[in-house]
């Protein structure tokens, strides 16, 4: 089994206060892990600094048995997709250039008609030209949803992707999940409260059990000068 | 094995491709946001309807006030434009998805500092049209202005650009940045913004703001994009960091 | 209750040490630092153009020097953060120190020369390139210190803060060809044109200011890195209670 991600021993800090200690994950093809936790205790970090996006204050990653952390040694693009909790879009563009963002992002040429396809599929028919900003929530995470079959990435890092989105939403979020994974060996993260997708997913890591916060032990800083 | 989809590797021609990607995707941005760059436009010209009123109309006859008046509002424009660079990525956490491709960030910059530049000289040559009209400047001058002062707004630009790209990075993430971006971008900005107007003032009234020849102020005219824009490509990594 | 013998009981001599020689090598320097001022002031006879006021070029030079060398130092431990990262909480207080330094410097060179100004060039501030460049200088030192204080996140704060530096550095080499290249109404550099402008006397009690000056400003600096380190240890501890 092809190990798509990886990380040892990576340690968050926000600011001076440790955020996460010691995790270490093994992500493999076709694989699919919920994380969860309380509020605040440190998902969207986590998935941040697997994206590339933050820095880690150590440890390791590995995505594609090529190194992210401390040296970004890959070579080739990784298609592994981050989805923020706020759906990132372009807001003044509409919704077919939001989808060639996307997809240029990753620099995949598509001809026209596969991006109407994908829209149809999300329930945003004859919405091509609508702009981005008259989009609702759950329809705006529709969009990223379409994006996604668009892209078919090796990873996904979904930060809380069933936000604003209703049961249909949410039934159609996991048939793209299901569908991806099944026939282009995606590897799935996926930081959630929904009870649904943890229940879907074949692992659960519960981040609490990384955190130092309940540890009251005497701590020497050493100080530098 | 991974199967790479369409295995792109990371070399030159993806670097220009995300580049021109960048640039395509700004110009967007600007196009369908078109009231933006009026209401830039139409600050510009309040301004130089202003400077008359402030100045009075003897003070507007010497050719070097004619010119300090352009660079002024020169800076306004530009310190409006670099202020918008990201903007339209960081509003609702584009700029993450996109940094979240292997898009080269240096490509991400440059491609931003282009636009930009770009983005100011749409802007100046309107600007410049109804300066030469409402300031009467000279008709025997303004040929041989136009043919320095061209090049010189096309460095100024990008040496701008450059330096303002870079700031709104470092600032993005700080409690002040309406304050910090002006308060770091002019100190900084100050040498290229004397070598423009003098060599502006120099052709315009033959005469030098400086007991010197106009090559040292070509020099700092040429020195200043290159300088940032090879350090904006050094620290993009550390840039676009969200920490 | 002696808190100060109690509190000082429990400090480690290691810690105790250093900081008790610069306070001491402080007192020292400035005892120097009056006595060459003392020579500069009544030991050398008058100039024969500016009269007894030129006696402040004493203070305004080796002071300006100060400014732009600690500034200097700021921009070369910030690139070092940014290259050694393992090592990067060192460099980037020394950095910080030294930013500080050279603000305050900066401050008392435009006001020094302000006071210099007035008698030999009737204004107190002139349009001059150099003095231009000086406070240009002033506003990129103090536009580091509201970054830095406004930079609520640690990490980013020590990069920015170090990308900033390097860019003040950049713009240092203008100000200092700036009285060549530019018009001035500066005299010449004094020492690099084997001076032709000043005597033998005045250049060596100049020379003396400058080292005295110098040092001067190293045991200010050491003391205001330990503070720094102080401060920022505390709230190290602080922040993870």
């Amino acid at each position: 089994m092809n190990c798509y991600l990886s990380c040892d021993n990576l340690s968050l800090k926000v600011g001076y206060q440790p955020l996460i200690n010691l995790f270490s994950l093994n992500l493999y093809a076709s694989q699919s892990i919920a994380l969860i936790g309380s509020n605040g205790c440190g998902k969207t970090s986590l998935l941040k600094v697997l994206a590339g996006l933050s820095k880690p204050s150590s440890g390791k990653v590995h995505v594609l048995s090529k190194q992210l952390w401390p040296e970004n040694q890959s070579e080739h693009e990784n298609f592994c997709v981050f989805l923020s909790h706020i759906p990132g879009l372009l807001l003044d563009h509409n919704i077919i250039n939001n989808l060639k963002f996307y997809t240029q992002s990753f620099g995949l040429k598509l001809p026209d008609e596969s991006y109407l396809n994908a829209l149809n599929r999300v329930g945003l028919k004859n919405r091509e030209f609508q702009t981005a900003r008259s989009l609702s929530n759950g329809q705006k995470r529709r969009l990223t949803l379409a994006a996604l079959t668009l892209i078919k990435p090796n990873i996904i890092l979904a930060d809380e992707p069933t936000n604003g989105l209703d049961s249909d939403g949410i039934s159609l979020c996991l048939n793209i999940f299901e569908q991806l994974m099944n026939s282009n060996k995606t590897a799935l993260l996926v930081a959630t409260h929904e009870q649904k997708i943890i229940d879907w997913c074949q692992y659960k890591i519960n981040l609490e059990n990384f955190s130092l916060q309940n540890k009251k032990s005497k701590k020497t800083i050493k100080a530098l000068l | 094995m991974f199967k790479h989809k369409n295995s792109l590797k990371i070399n030159i021609k993806t670097w220009f491709f995300a580049f021109l990607f960048i640039n395509k995707l700004s110009l967007h941005s600007a196009w369908v946001n078109k009231t933006s760059w009026f209401s830039v436009f139409i600050f510009a010209i309040t301004l130089l309807i202003i400077f008359p009123f402030g100045l009075g109309i003897e003070a507007l006859k010497r050719s070097d006030v004619q010119i300090g008046c352009y660079w002024i509002i020169n800076q306004f424009v530009i310190i409006t434009s670099v202020s918008r660079m990201f903007s339209a990525e960081q509003e609702n956490n584009a700029l993450d998805f996109l940094l979240s491709s292997k898009t080269p960030r240096s490509a991400i910059l440059c491609g931003k500092i282009s636009f930009t530049s770009m983005q100011i000289l749409s802007l100046q040559i309107p600007i410049i049209f109804f300066w030469t009209i409402f300031y009467h400047v000279d008709e025997k001058t303004i040929f041989l202005l136009l043919k320095t002062i061209i090049p010189v707004t096309f460095l100024f630009n990008i040496g701008s650009s450059s330096l303002g790209a870079l700031l709104t990075c470092i600032t993005a993430k700080s409690l002040a940045k309406e304050i910090l971006l002006p308060l770091l971008f002019f100190p900084l900005q100050c040498g290229i913004l004397l070598a423009s107007v003098s060599i502006s003032i120099q052709v315009a009234s033959n005469s030098l703001l400086g007991t010197f020849s106009s090559d040292a102020w070509w020099t700092i005219l040429f020195m200043y994009p290159i300088i940032f824009t090879v350090l904006g490509i050094l620290l993009s990594n550390i840039l676009l960091q969200e920490q | 209750m002696n808190i100060s013998k109690i509190s000082r009981q429990n400090i480690p001599s290691n810690i105790l040490k250093p900081i008790k020689r610069w306070n001491n090598l402080l007192i020292i320097f400035f005892i120097i630092q009056i006595i060459v001022w003392y020579i500069a002031l009544f030991k050398i006879g008058a100039d024969t153009d500016q009269g007894n006021v030129y006696r402040i070029l004493f203070v305004h030079v080796p002071v300006a020097w100060c400014a732009f060398f600690w500034v200097f130092f700021s921009a070369v431990f910030a690139g070092l953060a940014l290259i050694k990262t393992n090592k990067a909480i060192i460099f980037d207080r020394s950095s910080h120190t030294a930013i500080e330094i050279g603000t305050v410097f900066s401050i008392l060179t435009i006001i020094t020369g302000s006071v210099w100004g007035r008698p030999t060039w009737g204004v107190w501030w002139d349009w001059d390139p150099r003095l231009t460049s000086s406070l240009v200088m002033l506003l990129i030192c103090c536009g580091y210190l509201i970054l830095r204080h406004f930079t609520p996140d640690i990490k980013t704060k020590r990069t920015v803060c170090a990308i900033v530096a390097i860019l003040g550095l950049v713009n240092i080499p203008i100000v200092y060809f700036s009285v060549n290249l530019w018009r001035s109404v500066h005299q010449p550099q004094t020492f690099i044109e084997n001076s032709k402008n000043a005597s033998t006397d005045i250049s060596l009690v100049l020379f003396l200011n400058y080292i005295a000056m110098f040092i001067l400003s190293i045991a200010i600096y050491k003391i205001r890195r330990q503070a720094i380190s102080a401060q920022e240890t505390l709230d190290a501890a602080r922040g993870d209670e």
